[in-house]
C-alpha cells in the first residue's frame, strides 16, 4: 500500500486537469441549489435540510456516474492501463486509489451545499446541526457506495459513455426503482423461506438513508454502505485481474 | 536475465505464441524480429507481466513472471508499442510520478528525473503538457519513463514505429546508448534496425521461434549456396558453357545482352569460386567488367523464412538450385 498516496493524488488531481470536472461540479451545484430553493420555498421549514438529503441522493445517481465513468474506462481506451498494471503497484492499490480520488472529488463537490444551512439561518430558521451532520454522513456513505459501483462498471468497458449510462441505470434502480418493487415481489420462488419484500427493502439504498435523515447515525446503515463499497472494490480488483485469465 | 521456456499464449482459440524457448544474457541487446502479428508484442507483454502465459515459464532476473510479478515489474522498464502516456500531465510531472510508483526513493527522484530528461533530450519540453508534444517527443518521454528507475531489463516494443527518419536515427542512437548500461529486448519489423542495434536476433514467425543468432551467423547458417554476379563481354553461348563447366557451380542463369552479358551463378557454400571464375573468363580472352559475390542479407533470410509455409516460392534466378542446370536459353532475350 506504499503507492496509495501517490496513486490517489494522481487520481484526485486528474479531475482538475480536465474541464469535465468543472462542468459536472457546476451542473451539480445548479441542481442541488434548485432543489434546496424549491424545498425551502414550499415548506418554509428550517429543516428543509432533511428532505434535501433525499433529493441529493437522487441527484447523485445522475452526477456520480459522470464522475466515475472515466476512472478505468479512459485508461483502458488510451492504453495507459497497461502502463499502470505493469508498474510495481498492486491491483488493490489501483482500485482503492481510484475510489479515493473520486470520493475526494465528490466530497469537494458536495461541500458548498453546506452553505445552505447558513442560508436557513438567514431566513430565520434554526437548523438542527446534529441532523445536518448526520445527513451529510449519510450522503457521503451513499455516495461512496455509488462510486464503488461506478468504478466497477468503468472497469468493465473502454467506453466512458457506456460506463456512465450503465452506472446510472444501476444506481437509479437501486436507489429509486426498488422502492416500487418491494410490494410486488411476494410471489417469487422460495417465498416461504425468504421474505422477499424485506430483502428488496434491505438492498434498496433509500431505506438506509432514513435514519440519517432523522439525525440518527446507525451503525447498521454504515455497515451496509461499507459492505457495498467493499463489494464494488472487490469486483473492480477482479475485473482488473481478469486480463490474467481472459 | 530472461529465461523463457515453452511459452504459449492463446487468445480465444488463436495461438499467438507457440512454445517459444529462448534466453537472454545480461548485457545483451536482443532484437525481436517478425512480421506484424507474429507474436512479438504478445511475448513482450508476458515478460512485462501484463498478462500471464497460457503455458510455459517466463523468468526475468530469476523471478517468475506469474508468481513473482512484483519483483519482475520492479526490475524492468517497458514501453508498449502505442507509448501510452497521460496527455494531461507535464513531462517532468509524469516522470516524477512514474519514478515514485517504480520505487525511486524520494531523495533520488529529482535527480533521476533530471538525468533521464537530459539523456533523452527532453530538456526543452520538460514543462510542456504531454498531450501537446510531437510524436518524436512522446516517444522519448516513453523511453525516459522506461529508464527512470534504472531497470535491469528494458523491453521496448517497436520503439521507432511512426517516427520520421531523423527521429528514428535519434531514437536508435539513444537505444544504443542505453544498451551499454542495461539488457535490452526490442522488437521491430524494420530489418536494418536490428542489424544496426542488436547483438543478437530472435526471428519469430507465426508464434514460433524460427531462428536465433547474431545477424552474421544467422545469415551464414541459412546460406545454402554462394551467389555471384559477373558481367562478361564475349560470345554468350561459349561463356555460358565455359562457366558451367567449372566444378562446384550448381546453378547459372544468363541474361543475354548485345554487348555485356550478365551471369548469375550459384555454387556450393564451402568454396569461394571468384578466382576460378575470373581465371576462366580472362583465360579465354573474354573481357571481365564486374565480378562480385552477392551476400545474403537479413532481408533475404527474413523473406525466405517467413514465406516457407505460404505458397510455393516465386521463381527467381536464385532458385535454380539442383546441380544439373539447364543453360538458360537465349529465347525471348533481346539478343
Amino acid at each position: 500500500m506504499t503507492n496509495l498516496p501517490a496513486l490517489t493524488k494522481r487520481e484526485f488531481t486528474a479531475y482538475f486537469y480536465s474541464p469535465m470536472a468543472y462542468v459536472i461540479a457546476t451542473g451539480y451545484l445548479i441542481f442541488s441549489g434548485l432543489s434546496f430553493y424549491i424545498l425551502l420555498k414550499d415548506t418554509r421549514d428550517a429543516n428543509a435540510m432533511r428532505n434535501l438529503l433525499t433529493f441529493l441522493g437522487f441527484i447523485h445517481t445522475i452526477f456520480v456516474p459522470m464522475v466515475t465513468m472515466r476512472l478505468i474506462a479512459e485508461e483502458r481506451k488510451t492504453g495507459t492501463l497497461e502502463m499502470l498494471v505493469t508498474a510495481p503497484v498492486s491491483d488493490v492499490e489501483i482500485a482503492v486509489s481510484k475510489f479515493l480520488g473520486a470520493l475526494g472529488f465528490t466530497v469537494l463537490m458536495i461541500a458548498p451545499t453546506l452553505l445552505y444551512t447558513w442560508i436557513i439561518t438567514r431566513v430565520g430558521g434554526r437548523p438542527d446541526y446534529g441532523l445536518v451532520w448526520a445527513s451529510y454522513i449519510g450522503l457521503v456513505c451513499l455516495t461512496a457506495a455509488y462510486i464503488s459501483i461506478g468504478l466497477f462498471i468503468s472497469s468493465t468497458t473502454a467506453n466512458q459513455i457506456i460506463a456512465a449510462i450503465l452506472t446510472f441505470v444501476v444506481l437509479f434502480t437501486v436507489y429509486f426503482l426498488l422502492g416500487f418493487f418491494a410490494g410486488s415481489v411476494r410471489g417469487l420462488p422460495w417465498k416461504d423461506t425468504i421474505n422477499w419484500p424485506e430483502v428488496v427493502t434491505y438492498v434498496h439504498f433509500s431505506s438506509h438513508l432514513e435514519s440519517f435523515g432523522k439525525g440518527l447515525v446507525d451503525t447498521r446503515d454504515i455497515v451496509y454502505f461499507l459492505s457495498v463499497v467493499g463489494l464494488g472494490l472487490f469486483l473492480t480488483v477482479k475485473s482488473l485481474e481478469s486480463r490474467r485469465w481472459r | 536475465m530472461i529465461e523463457v521456456r515453452d511459452l504459449v499464449k492463446k487468445y480465444a482459440g488463436v495461438t499467438a505464441v507457440d512454445r517459444i524457448t529462448f534466453s537472454v544474457e545480461k548485457g545483451e541487446i536482443v532484437g525481436f524480429l517478425g512480421k506484424n502479428g507474429a507474436g512479438k508484442s504478445t511475448t513482450m507483454k508476458m515478460l512485462s507481466c501484463y498478462f500471464p502465459p497460457t503455458a510455459g515459464v517466463a523468468r526475468v532476473a530469476g523471478f517468475d513472471c506469474v508468481t513473482q510479478s512484483m519483483e519482475v515489474r520492479r526490475r524492468i522498464g517497458y514501453m508498449p508499442e502505442s507509448v501510452p502516456l497521460y496527455p494531461d500531465m507535464r513531462v517532468e510531472e509524469y516522470l516524477t510520478y512514474r519514478a515514485r510508483l517504480k520505487g525511486v526513493p524520494r531523495r533520488e527522484r529529482a535527480h533521476a528525473v533530471n538525468e533521464v530528461v537530459s539523456s533523452t533530450g527532453l530538456m526543452d519540453v520538460r514543462r510542456k503538457l504531454i498531450g501537446s508534444l510531437s510524436k518524436g517527443y512522446r516517444q522519448r518521454t516513453g523511453l525516459a519513463e522506461a529508464i527512470v528507475h534504472k531497470p535491469e531489463l528494458l523491453i521496448l516494443d517497436e520503439p521507432t514505429a511512426g517516427l520520421d527518419p531523423g527521429q528514428i536515427r535519434q531514437v536508435r542512437e539513444l537505444i544504443k546508448e542505453l544498451g551499454k548500461r542495461t539488457t535490452l529486448l526490442l522488437s521491430t519489423h524494420i530489418l536494418n534496425e536490428v542489424e544496426l542495434t542488436a547483438t543478437r536476433i530472435l526471428l519469430i514467425h507465426r508464434g514460433r521461434l524460427v531462428a536465433s543468432g547474431t545477424p552474421g551467423s544467422l545469415v551464414g547458417g541459412h546460406q545454402t549456396a554462394r551467389r555471384y554476379y559477373l558481367e562478361v563481354r564475349g560470345p554468350g553461348d561459349a561463356v555460358n558453357a565455359a562457366l558451367q563447366a567449372i566444378p562446384n557451380v550448381t546453378g547459372l542463369s544468363w541474361s543475354p545482352a548485345a554487348d555485356w552479358h550478365g551471369f548469375k551463378l550459384e555454387s556450393v557454400p564451402e568454396f569461394d569460386l571468384r578466382a576460378e571464375l575470373a581465371k576462366t573468363v580472362v583465360g579465354n580472352g573474354w573481357d571481365l567488367r564486374e565480378l562480385r559475390e552477392e551476400k545474403m542479407t537479413l532481408e533475404d533470410l527474413f523473406v525466405q523464412i517467413t514465406r516457407t509455409d505460404e505458397a510455393a516460392p516465386g521463381g527467381g534466378v536464385t532458385q535454380i538450385r539442383p546441380a544439373p542446370v539447364e543453360p538458360a536459353p537465349a529465347a525471348g532475350g533481346p539478343a
